[in-house]
């Protein structure tokens, strides 16, 4: 079961980066839950998303971040955007070796179950890849657009 | 053994250990093993570290640290890093745990295929160098107090 919040976690990631949904009125547990680990947080803004999962975007040390929650109050990730300078060195390695000659638009680095990995896309004449890269430098395509394609 | 060059490594990294100098006949094993592994490296500049030699050089404009063993083995790469370029988990610990303490070192170490961080963080009184092998949590290494005047 908690797989499937991860996956569904990370599916959103993958698909949607800004604040989408209407607003909705959380439950106290994941909003307490919410505040006690993210103390510093600044204008927090909910959404669910489905399969009882509540997607917060939030502001915290100048950084726009994405935290996701499952109806237990359980945190099941946290996402923010960062630069390639932030990226580890076996990541960065990985991705000069598969991203040659492409351009890299985005990188959110991704906290599921204790395990960070970053979600990378990259455009080249073909299109666009979106590959997910693990702290070991492994490598998994989530998502391919060829160009002319949705 | 493969251990001991390692920790050999990381203490000269810490500042620990002392380093011989910058007047250094290359390793040739050493820098054919280089070559191989940094083929896009600018700026090389070796310096015998200890038991090792060490490359300084620019790859994708990073400075790394590049430590061989003497028969030509690489055993850490290294890089400077501030605070934020730190993962999230390991960046928001530091923020919350250690508020009253500033950095005075932080390097990301890769050896084995296997990447660790290193924290020097101290206050008036105390000296701490935490570690992180997982990404996720800190882990004292190495903790001192300091001397009075």
């Amino acid at each position: 079961m908690k797989k499937l919040f991860v996956s569904a976690a990370l599916a959103l990631a993958v698909v949607t980066s800004s604040f989408a949904g209407d607003m909705v009125k959380v439950d106290k547990k994941i909003q307490s839950a919410f505040q006690k680990e993210f103390a510093s947080a600044f204008n927090p803004r909910w959404e669910s998303v489905g399969d009882g999962v509540y997607h917060v975007t939030f502001t915290q040390n100048s950084e726009v971040m994405d935290a996701y929650y499952n109806d237990d109050a359980e945190l099941i990730s946290i996402a923010r955007y960062v630069n390639q300078d932030q990226l580890p060195l076996l990541v960065t390695k990985t991705l000069n070796q598969k991203f040659s000659g492409s351009e890299i638009t985005q990188i959110r680095e991704l906290v599921t179950e204790n395990e960070t990995s970053y979600l990378v896309t990259a455009k080249n004449d073909n299109g666009i890849v979106i590959a997910r890269v693990f702290t070991s430098g492994g490598f998994q395509i989530v998502k391919k657009i060829k160009n002319g394609k949705a | 053994m493969k251990r001991t060059i390692f920790t050999l490594a990381l203490s000269l990294i810490l500042g620990t250990a002392s380093f011989a100098n910058n007047d250094v006949t290359i390793n040739q094993k050493a820098e054919q093993s280089f070559k191989k592994e940094f083929t896009q490296a600018k700026d090389v500049s070796w310096q015998k570290a200890g038991e090792m030699v060490k490359a300084t050089f620019t790859l994708n404009e990073r400075v790394l640290f590049a430590y061989y063993s003497e028969s030509g083995d690489l055993v850490a790469v290294t890089r400077n890093i501030t605070p934020d370029q730190l993962p999230i988990t390991l960046v928001s610990s530091l923020r919350k745990n250690y508020a009253e303490f500033w950095v005075s070192d932080l390097f990301e170490m890769v050896s084995g295929g296997q990447t660790n961080y290193y924290v020097t963080l101290e206050n008036a009184d105390q000296k701490i160098v935490l570690k992180s092998e997982d990404f996720g949590s800190w882990s004292t290494y190495k903790k001192e107090r300091k001397a009075e005047d």
